[in-house]
């Protein structure tokens, strides 16, 4: 559906399909899975607030960043005041027959390309990762780390001391994991959310989760819930050591759902819901636990169910700590029913990998290339044209709007990938991925008994809107709408909604499933 | 560019850049051609309140003039319920609603004293507590159909969609100065002449900018913003700026932030400004103005951020280290190279930062120096990093090359690198800065 509608995308694979040939060509002769966790705190230490993270969580507080902390994913000039829980970088590295992998979750709103280079090739080449893939959970309750939610829309958010800690903390994360390998066994389990919320809002559906932007199109395809789609699966991946009593080393848990249930009010530092989902997980299992966002683009996210309190009988009430707890937890909860009902895990998948880098995206958004022009969006991340570096601004809308400037480099480069582990499939998109989309990846995973998908892998570009439901009317009333005439624009009513203010463009579907497919094709 | 000919919607020569393709049949309205006689712009631009039509025309935060103009209400109100709860049955429901009762209109048609209640959209809600006083924007419910058609609808006629950080809380020393400036931005669309309309928002803006209130002085330096190159400041405004722009009571974001958008206008000369600004500027606020200078690189600033680099606060030396990381600032890498020296991490961190920035031939070779030879492993393993990543970028123009490796520095507006001169499409001569 989405793919070869137009070929505007160069797609360079440099890395990769290294170990797609592994893969689907190895011998019989298997190779012993092995695998090793890490995890590092990474929750930003100001000198402010030091004292609060000492007592909160009983350890000794080491400053990694600068006051205030600004709080990312809602407004600007969301400052933090104190902790809930930790964010962590989670970690775990896999070898077996084909390669070994390095997967790190953070808790943090995302990560950009040109950071997981930098901590890629700070890895220690005696940890021999391959391919080592970083993802974000995108939760909304900790530190800047892209750059829009400073004190202000004109003020960076980002403390590069931070970054560099975080850098060094997810390599050495991966080099702990690297250097302490077991002999493992690896199961999976597929699972959903439905009928986990209680359809009390207008907007929930009881999928456990509920879909915040109804596109043109989506009541065809979604006439019961008047057009709103989700995706309620949760994926898992658990491994264990190899013999009895086969304990577990780690689970992966992979959902679609924004974590912002704290709402934009909040100024306690938290990786929200994941946290009671990984705490649940790991006192009923051991081992660590590690969230992995999926398909929770076109706004999935928890802000419009409710979930019951077991110990109040009510609705859990929103934008709480407490609201947090419990949808983290009932999560939990079916993960580890559909895992207990699994068997003793496979001890020697095949791994598989792919990845194309860069994948070339035209930028159409004329908001990012505004921002970028006047200097307001510094997201250390040039723009490019014919593959070169460019930083020219001019001012290309024909008059009267001729006053307005714009970035003039025609592209923005990423990266995405692909990974297969035994019955496992996983895509890696560097985007806020529509479910519609993540269901058509699914799909595309011919053999794979259990589907995976990573947002926010590997960088983090914004959203990624299905091409034929592209409303282009925000970007194409853009300078109607910088003026401050939008009623003039000729396209009517524009929909400036976040999903399509905060997407590079159109293209982005096209691009990012153009790259995927050939690499999920070389996997299955 | 990419030719294609559907980036940008509009404009007066509907040949060179016509509106694309509307996404959905029948929505295009094609009764553009009169506006787009190219008369209206300057005049009307930025001032027309948007129809209800527009309701989802968000981007980014609001500013109080938009929050003004685009609310069908606007009323200072006391909160008589901060915390109440809509239930229906069938088909269920449970929403929180605030009642407020009206103290004075602002914007629209409702008796003061009367009590509106409003359902919070959105993100975030602001929330309110019982008996205090608030500036309430507000919407008809219509405007937003996902509630409308549910029974909240029958049930409550406006919603706000405020966020925490749009919340704004009366008190007796605020509330003068909020209620003002509104009264000002509703007060603008009320004038018939664009010419006058301008004029109006040139001078409240321009007030508003001196504004006691930081919010509201933060508001009005992005209405300035967005209003792209429209003359709501002109030159006859500067001095009064530039004042507000030296003046340390003034909040140290909208002193960058207006410096920057005076230099983008032209109106000032940015180096010297961003070099006295860093001269003059209390150690509190500048961490701040360190990390926004290197979005404005000019070889005074690029003085000042070296002198702040060696002066020994460790927090203002490592983000000076980064904002000198500027492609081919070639005068930044001796200093640079000696921070690498610094006893603090996070200093020679930053220092690694900003040689990768610069990219050149002589910042390549002291990190490569520092790769293998410093004596902190955590600063060798960090600046191999730094080498392997600028050596993965072989597109990258400014890397070294044997004919000379220290191109000029990149303002805003400086010369496109891969400009074609015979660009159909337009794209225009780099302005000066």
């Amino acid at each position: 559906m989405f793919v070869g509608q137009r070929s505007l995308v160069r797609v360079f694979a440099s890395l990769a399909a290294v170990g797609a040939l592994a893969f689907l060509t190895g011998s019989a002769a298997a190779k012993d899975l092995k695998v090793g966790v890490c995890k590092r705190d990474i929750t930003p230490i100001t000198p402010a607030l030091a004292a609060a993270y000492t007592a909160t969580f009983g350890a000794p507080a080491v400053v990694n960043h600068t006051d205030p902390v600004w709080m990312a994913g809602f407004g600007n000039g969301r400052s933090a005041v104190g902790y809930h829980d930790r964010l962590w970088a989670r970690g775990i590295v896999i070898d077996g027959k084909g390669g070994r992998i390095a997967i790190v979750a953070l808790d943090l709103i995302g990560y950009f390309s040109n950071e997981i280079e930098t901590i890629r090739a700070m890895i220690a080449p005696a940890s021999g990762i391959d391919y080592a893939i970083v993802t974000s959970t995108h939760q909304h309750e900790g530190p800047d780390t892209l750059g829009l939610w400073g004190p202000d829309e004109l003020t960076t958010g980002i403390d590069y001391g931070y970054l560099d800690f975080v850098n060094a903390a997810v390599a050495d994360c991966i080099d702990e994991a690297a250097a302490n390998l077991e002999k493992a066994r690896v199961r999976f389990a597929t699972t959903t959310s439905v009928g986990l919320s209680l359809g009390l809002d207008p907007e929930d559906d009881g999928f456990g989760v509920a879909d915040g932007k109804v596109l043109v199109g989506d009541f065809d395809l979604s006439p019961a819930t008047d057009g709103r789609i989700v995706d309620p699966t949760l994926a898992l991946m658990q491994f264990t050591t190899r013999g009895a009593p086969h304990a577990v080393i780690a689970t992966l848990a992979n959902f679609g759902s924004h974590p912002e249930s704290l709402g934009s009010a909040n100024r306690i530092i938290t990786s929200d819901f994941p946290n009671a989902a990984r705490e649940r997980l790991e006192a009923h299992y051991g081992g660590l636990a590690i969230w992995v966002s999926g398909d929770l683009g076109v706004l999935q996210g928890p802000l419009d169910i409710d979930v019951l309190d077991p110990v109040t009988g009510n609705p859990a009430p929103r934008r709480t700590f407490r609201f947090a707890e419990v949808y983290g937890q009932q999560l939990a909860e079916r993960a580890i029913a559909a895992l207990d009902a699994q068997g003793i895990g496979h001890p020697a998948p095949r791994i598989g990998f792919a990845a194309a880098n860069p994948v070339w995206i035209r930028l159409d958004n004329p908001f990012f290339r505004f921002f970028v022009a006047i200097g307001v969006l510094n997201v250390r991340r040039s723009l490019f044209t014919d593959g070169v570096p460019d930083p020219s601004v001019g001012f290309p809308f024909p008059p009267p709007f001729d006053v307005i400037p714009q970035a003039l480099g025609e592209e923005i480069q990423t990266e995405v990938g692909a990974l297969r582990i035994g019955k496992g499939s996983f895509a890696l998109i560097p985007t806020e991925l529509d479910p519609q989309i993540g269901s058509t990846y699914r799909a595309l995973m011919t053999g794979a008994r259990h589907t995976f998908l990573f947002g926010l892998a590997n960088d983090h570009i914004g959203y990624q809107v299905p091409f034929a439901k592209w409303d282009d009317s925000c970007h194409a009333c853009a300078p109607f709408v910088l003026a401050g005439v939008p009623q003039f624009c000729p396209i009517q009513p524009i929909d400036c909604n976040t999903v399509f203010s905060n997407n590079v463009g159109r293209q982005v579907d096209v691009a990012v499933t153009e790259a995927l497919v050939p690499l999920l094709e070389a996997l299955h | 560019m990419s030719g294609d000919g559907d980036r940008h919607g509009g404009g007066c020569k509907r040949d060179r850049a016509a509106p694309p393709a509307a996404p959905n049949g029948g929505r295009r309205e094609p009764l553009l051609a009169p506006f787009l006689a190219c008369i209206a712009f300057l005049t009307c631009a930025s001032l027309a309140p948007r129809p209800e039509a527009l309701a989802h025309v968000v981007y980014g935060t609001r500013t109080f003039y938009q929050m003004t103009v685009e609310s069908d209400l606007v009323v200072r109100g006391r909160i008589t319920e901060g915390e109440g709860l809509v239930v229906i049955d069938k088909p269920p429901l449970h929403r929180e609603v605030v009642t407020a009762q009206v103290l004075e209109v602002l914007r629209g048609d409702v008796a003061v004293g009367q009590s509106v209640t409003f359902a919070q959209h959105g993100h975030g809600h602001a929330g309110y507590a019982d008996g205090e006083e608030a500036l309430l924007f507000l919407e008809k419910i219509t405007r937003s159909p996902e509630l409308s058609r549910t029974g909240l609808g029958e049930r409550v006629h406006w919603v706000s969609r405020q966020e925490p950080q749009d919340r704004v809380t009366l008190t007796p020393q605020t509330r003068d100065e909020f209620v003002g400036a509104v009264k000002a931005y509703a007060a603008l669309a009320g004038l018939a002449s664009p010419r006058e309309r301008i004029e109006g928002l040139r001078r409240v803006t321009v007030r508003l900018l001196g504004s006691a209130e930081p919010r509201i002085a933060a508001s009005a330096v992005r209405d300035l913003v967005l209003a792209a190159n429209l003359p709501i400041v002109t030159a006859a405004d500067v001095p009064l700026l530039d004042r507000l722009i030296d003046d340390p009571q003034t909040a140290i974001a909208t002193r960058i932030a207006l410096l920057a958008e005076l230099e983008r206008r032209g109106l000032v000369s940015g180096p010297p400004r961003w070099a006295r600004l860093l001269r003059q500027t209390p150690p509190g606020d500048l961490l701040q103005l360190v990390r926004a200078v290197g979005a404005h690189p000019s070889d005074a600033a690029t003085e000042e951020l070296v002198r702040i680099l060696q002066s020994g606060d460790a927090e203002l030396a490592a983000a000076a280290a980064v904002s000198l990381g500027v492609p081919g600032n070639e005068r930044a890498v001796e200093p640079l190279t000696g921070a690498l020296k610094s006893e603090s991490e996070r200093v020679r961190m930053g220092a690694i930062r900003g040689l990768g920035g610069i990219g050149t031939k002589a910042a390549r070779q002291a990190l490569e120096q520092a790769a293998t030879a410093h004596p902190d492993p955590a600063t060798r393993r960090r600046a191999r990093a730094e080498v392997a990543v600028l050596l993965r970028r072989p597109t990258r123009r400014i890397v070294p090359s044997s004919e000379g490796d220290a191109p000029p520095l990149h303002h805003h507006g400086a010369e496109p690198q891969t400009n074609d001169p015979g660009n159909p499409e337009g794209r225009a001569e780099p302005r000066a800065p």
